[in-house]
């Protein structure tokens, strides 16, 4: 047993036949499929990272979009409501004129009647006065 | 010591007469070592044939297993060895899966460990000690000597001498500490069985387990100390 002979050889091809058999059948292969596996996890995280970078980028676009349509739309809101309010006091105005205008007629008109009558009533008054008079003193007097 | 019986003596003794008959070889231990070195190797290999059978990249429960084998390994040889150690993967891996393999076979009964036997030892232990100096002159060239001699010129006549025993005993020690660690846990086995064959050997048997797994280790971790050592630069 604890002598060294010819089967010392045997041993030792015995041994290399095994080695490289395994290589052939179980180290390679099992090696190339880790390599490969490492490769694509690699190749996939970094993709991943790529992804993760784009969407934060279409994150921030997108958010300063909607802010910019914001901004865009608080000012056609302000706008339109200028231009309401505008209208507003144009049509206001419009209708106190016309109707200053109309009372001003009014005014005028009524004026003139007022004239009219006293025109009348002037003329009136010498006879209304004498006939007057002439109810008082009973007796007709010269005008 | 003789062997209790096996279950690969249907081989064996005709092998053994076959070979006594023809070619006049004979060997004390009747070639078990052989023979089972021939069974484990067998075993490896349909291992592996049906493991490589459906490789994918998504493996599955038993591929699993033989990754994280080989990939454990590989990280193993690379902490130890570096990059440069990948072109010895082969033969480290072999060493070890080989060793443990045959270390753990001895516990089961009808079995016998190829690594009991100093002839299969002193293979493995040829094996890496050829390839260190191999490694050793493929890198460094001539200057390889230089290890040898130490780092002072003068003291080259007392340093030689302490290195060559230094080399040589490497693959003594790797082969008899092997050889004892196995051989001795089945000679404590085998009398502790006709002591008291009944429970009184299991922790025995745990403990060889435990042994096994540690050789192997020890084995595989020296050879790569050795070669990666050869690769260095001599200082």
């Amino acid at each position: 047993m604890i002598e060294l002979n010819w089967t010392f050889f045997v041993q030792m091809i015995n041994f290399l036949i095994l080695m490289f058999i395994l290589e052939r059948i179980l180290y390679r292969p099992i090696l190339k499929v880790l390599d490969e596996r490492d490769k694509k996890i690699e190749t996939g995280q970094e993709r991943a990272k790529d992804l993760l970078d784009k969407s934060e980028y279409m994150l921030k676009d997108y958010k300063e979009r909607i802010s910019d349509a914001k901004v865009e739309a608080l000012e056609i809101k302000n706008s339109a409501m200028r231009e309401a309010e505008e209208e507003a006091n144009r049509v206001i105005n419009d209708g106190r004129k016309k109707a200053e205008e109309i009372l001003e007629q009014i005014r005028a008109d009524a004026e003139r009647q007022v004239e009219a009558a006293r025109k009348e009533l002037e003329s009136e008054v010498g006879s209304i006065a004498s006939s007057i008079v002439n109810q008082v003193l009973g007796r007709e007097v010269a005008q | 010591m003789e062997h209790p019986i096996l279950l690969l003596d249907f081989i064996n003794h005709p092998l053994v007469r076959f070979l006594e008959k023809h070619f006049g070889l004979t060997d004390p231990n009747h070639l078990y070592h052989v023979t089972y070195m021939w069974f484990y190797m067998l075993l490896l290999i349909g291992i592996s044939l049906f493991a490589a059978r459906g490789l994918k990249l998504v493996p599955g429960r038993f591929q699993n297993f033989l990754e994280v084998a080989v990939g454990g390994l590989r990280d193993t040889v690379r902490n130890t060895m570096g990059d440069e150690g990948m072109r010895f993967f082969s033969l480290i891996a072999t060493l070890f899966i080989f060793i443990l393999i045959a270390n753990l076979g001895d516990i089961i009964p009808g079995m016998y460990s190829p690594t009991a036997n100093i002839n299969t030892n002193a293979s493995m232990a040829l094996i890496v000690f050829l390839l260190t100096h191999i490694v050793g002159i493929k890198v460094h060239g001539i200057k390889y000597v230089k290890q040898f001699v130490g780092p002072i010129w003068i003291m080259a006549p007392l340093m030689i001498p302490i290195e060559l025993i230094g080399h040589l005993a490497r693959p003594l020690s790797l082969t008899v500490r092997l050889f004892g660690n196995i051989f001795g846990e089945d000679l404590v086995l085998f009398i502790l069985l006709l002591l008291a064959p009944f429970l009184i050997p299991m922790p025995m048997l745990a403990l060889m387990i435990f042994t096994a797994l540690i050789q192997a280790f020890v084995f595989t971790l020296l050879a790569m100390m050795y070669i990666s050592g050869a690769m260095e630069e001599a200082h």
